[in-house]
């Protein structure tokens, strides 16, 4: 437990050295692709998810891999059981549809928002200030809606 | 979004030290390894997330505080994910030491409202999903269909949002 408290501060630390330095963020990248036909930040995308399979791969001792829907993915609180079909799907659409519109209104996705609040910029810090509350908001009333209405 | 000033900044952008590739790389890395090394699987590929991170960190706050039972993953019943603060910590540190440290505020106090209600609107969606951006690109190296759903619709709708923008500015 300490070990993976300390390792997400760690990482956590080398992955805003990084996106501080690199600008990377991967709804901006996907919003450049589309709006001016660069791959700069797109790049950033694409070598996260080679190198995180690579890390898989390698490190792959003591957890099933691939892992799929029936483990226990999809639902709000990660752990809690959800099967694989028509209710899954739709989370998955509704939630990354809701992600993708409104991090592109935002200017980026979270991390890159998290990375600007570090720099200095106020509109970021209110920003991060309305994720914690959006996350308490979401246990108080939209996680038993969302878990009436898809039974997961 | 004028294009011009867009790959202006684009270009600016390109000079600096560490590519995003690069960054990417790194950070999935060490993402996809933290979970083995620190011998923590349950959630699977839970190693990096901004939002649900966040969540844990909050809702273990409050918890105690408050009396509530807000839900947390199964892993950090006592102890909260640091990840959150990591980040702003070492993106301080980056922007200090390359004396990028320059505090900007609004030219309204209407954009402070608008980023607080979308900073509420990205995290309930994001914890729909029950991942980021970043966590969703983990779950698919990590093997899940249904996170590549997810991220194919984050493609999207940033582009339905792209779409959006620019005919607000054209108008």
């Amino acid at each position: 437990m300490e070990a993976y408290v300390i390792g997400t501060l760690i990482v956590g630390f080398i992955a805003g050295y990084l996106g501080q330095r690199s600008r990377m963020c991967f709804v901006g990248g996907i919003r450049d692709l589309y709006l001016i036909k660069s791959t700069h930040l797109f790049k950033g995308l694409i070598g996260f998810l080679i190198a995180a399979f690579a890390g898989y791969i390698l490190f792959n001792n003591n957890i099933a891999f691939p892992w799929f829907v029936e483990k226990g993915a999809l639902s709000a609180i990660p752990g809690a059981p959800c099967i694989l079909g028509i209710p899954a799907l739709s989370i998955a659409i509704i939630g990354g549809l809701g992600i993708g519109f409104f991090a592109v209104l935002s200017g980026g996705c979270p991390f890159r928002n998290t990375v600007m609040t570090a720099e200095g910029n106020l509109k970021a810090l209110w920003y991060v200030i309305g994720f914690f509350v959006g996350a308490v908001i979401f246990h108080l009333f939209i996680f038993g809606f969302i878990q009436s209405l898809f039974g997961c | 979004m004028n294009k011009d000033k867009n790959e202006e900044e684009f270009s600016k952008i390109k000079n600096f030290r560490i590519n995003p590739w690069m960054a990417g790389a790194i950070i999935g890395f060490f993402a996809a390894s933290l979970q083995q090394i620190a011998s923590m699987t349950k959630p699977p590929a839970y190693g990096f997330c901004m939002a649900c991170h966040a969540r844990d960190l909050i809702n273990s706050i409050i918890n105690p505080i408050a009396g509530t039972n807000l839900g947390i993953a199964g892993i950090v019943t006592s102890i909260p994910t640091l990840t959150i603060i990591g980040v702003l910590l070492g993106s301080f540190v980056a922007a200090i030491i390359f004396k990028e440290f320059k505090v900007t505020k609004a030219k309204f106090n209407v954009s402070y409202l608008k980023m607080f209600i979308l900073g509420i609107l990205v995290m309930n969606f994001a914890l729909i999903l029950s991942a980021c951006p970043i966590r969703t690109s983990l779950r698919v190296a990590h093997g899940d269909i249904i996170a590549l759903v997810g991220l194919i619709c984050i493609g999207i709708g940033a582009i339905i949002g792209t779409i959006v923008l620019e005919r607000r500015i054209e108008v």
